[in-house]
């Protein structure tokens, strides 16, 4: 309590210190980068030029600045090459996204540690058991006299914790983003109150129609290019696309201590021409250093053919991910053999291009039987399955890993791919939960793990007898 | 989770994006989604990656010359 009434105290002196005075600030923010780093030259010189015209110039990131690149994500250090970069073209700050806890904490904590811009959240709350330092809930700027407060938030799901596995974010809680911001409102004292919300747009939009103390929403999260900005209860909400095509460029005028304008565009990065020579030599020496021909493992004998290759991705989802049942469709096998020996990284992106997310679904046994008899060409683990067709009447046998019959009475968690859940109708009263990991990362983390697969026998692990 | 797509209700699963509610309204669309523009509830555009919330509204339309 007597902490917040100082900070309260100090950004009120800020503010009063600040009365009358005239600052035009330019604020530079990209969210939901996901690793994409190609337009970092670009963006490097676009930064540059206005700094050179307007000293108050910020470059921000608002979050997810991982997964979505191998190059980054499967670094030797993950996530080490976009933090680089972004050292050296001159972010200032950024708000944690979801994804940053893609790694873990402590993956996270030595991103934190390498990067030379600062992290902000204010709604993650830090248990005995977590491993991620504790982060500034926000950070003022004094421009000109004019003080800039920027509070960060971070999304939190239906489960109560951000879209990442569970297991990434042990030990830390998360408070509603709306109800955090509510607790900061005396930032709006103080100059110019800024929000770097990584919760997307549809929260931004009940956090700006609750709370008009706000002046600018930087957001994130949810993907969306929001053209020139959109203003609800009085509040600037902005949000640049994802994957580095745009930057959102954000001008704030000042006079005499009062915000007189404030206006939000979009940048198409793809659209300059101009890019810094340093930042273009830095992604060159990543892009050649990629190791995508790192071996993962070894492959005992050939693994040949959609049986023995389903076989393998579907093991890794119920060995990795503590499944009972995991199913693939044979469509999403896209080569035809791993050659006996080494298995690279290249390899297993060649296999499994798409890299769908896992959906965690609890499955009764009757609704097994239902799926299984619809789609009898799926693949699976942790069970195998005898379909019997007789004269319009089918029998299904199903048996675990033991060849012990399932027991009818009892629940199952079963993972299948994002694509099999929207394209194929089954009936499902548990409506699913996104694992948020992807299929292509679990199978490497599952050869990695095992070092040598052996899939070259494997039996039939659903059979149709007509 | 519920969201609507064109104004059509959609059961998906909690954490679904996107491309999980286009798909499951008509595969085709993401299939050529080249042709097609996204637009949440307020008119802006939204990527396929982008995360739903529940409640969400989709709206899906060709775009023009396609």
């Amino acid at each position: 309590m007597i902490k917040f009434r100082f900070i309260r105290i100090l950004v009120l002196a800020l503010f009063f210190a600040g009365c009358g005075k005239d600052a035009e600030i330019i604020i530079l923010c990209t969210n939901d980068m996901h690793g994409n780093i190609d337009n970092f030259p670009k963006l490097s010189a676009y930064y540059r030029k206005l700094k050179v015209e307007n000293p108050n110039t910020f470059l921000f990131s608002d979050g997810d600045l991982f997964s979505g690149n191998p190059l980054v994500d499967q670094y030797i250090e993950k996530g080490y090459p976009i933090v680089d970069i972004m050292n050296k073209v001159g972010y200032s700050l950024s708000s944690i996204g979801n994804h940053e806890f893609d790694y873990g904490q402590e993956t996270l904590n030595k991103r934190i540690g390498q990067a030379e811009f600062q992290f902000i959240c204010a709604n993650i709350k830090y248990g005995e058991n977590s491993t991620l330092k504790p982060l500034e809930p926000y950070r003022v700027f004094n421009i000109n006299g004019v003080t800039m407060s920027v509070l960060g938030l971070i999304e939190v799901g239906s489960g109560g914790i951000p879209a990442t596995h569970p297991g990434n974010v042990t030990g830390l809680k998360f408070a509603s983003p709306a109800k955090t911001a509510g607790e900061y409102l005396f930032l709006g004292n103080g100059g110019i109150f800024v929000l770097l919300s990584h919760t997307g747009v549809e929260s931004d939009v009940k956090i700006a129609e609750k709370y008009p103390e706000i002046d600018v929403i930087l957001g994130g999260h949810s993907h969306t290019k929001i053209n020139n900005g959109m203003v609800k209860n009085g509040v600037l909400i902005t949000q640049a696309s994802s994957k580095l095509r745009y930057v959102g460029e954000t001008r704030i005028s000042v006079k005499k201590g009062k915000i007189v304008s404030k206006t939000n565009k979009l940048v198409d990065l793809n659209k300059l021409s101009e890019e810094d020579p340093e930042i273009r030599k830095l992604i060159d020496s990543y892009k050649s250093a990629d190791k995508g021909n790192k071996v993962i493992g070894r492959a005992a004998s050939k693994i040949s053919g959609k049986k023995q290759l389903g076989a393998l991705m579907t093991d890794a989802l119920t060995e990795m991910l503590d499944l009972d049942i995991a199913f693939l469709n044979p469509g999403g096998i896209r080569i035809g053999v791993i050659p006996k020996g080494d298995i690279t990284m290249n390899t297993v992106y060649a296999l499994d291009p798409f890299g769908n997310d896992i959906v965690k679904i609890i499955m009764s046994y009757d609704e097994l039987e239902k799926f299984l008899l619809k789609n009898q060409t799926f693949l699976v683990s942790g069970i195998s399955c005898a379909i019997t067709s007789k004269e319009k009447k089918k029998t299904v046998k199903i048996t675990d890993r033991n060849g012990a019959m399932l027991d009818k009475s009892k629940k199952y968690a079963v993972g299948m791919n994002s694509y099999i859940y929207s394209t194929c109708k089954f009936a499902h009263e548990d409506e699913g939960t996104a694992m948020n990991v992807n299929t292509s990362d679990i199978l490497i983390k599952y050869i990695e793990t095992m070092h040598t697969v052996d899939y070259g026998n494997v039996p039939a692990r659903i059979t149709v007898k007509k | 989770m519920k969201i609507f797509v064109n104004n059509k209700e959609i059961t998906l699963f909690r954490g679904a994006k996107v491309k999980d509610a286009v798909l499951m309204f008509d595969r085709k669309v993401l299939r050529e989604i080249s042709s097609y523009e996204i637009l949440d509830k307020y008119g802006n555009q939204t990527d396929v990656d982008g995360a739903l919330q529940e409640g969400s509204r989709l709206f899906i339309r060709k775009t023009e010359g396609n």
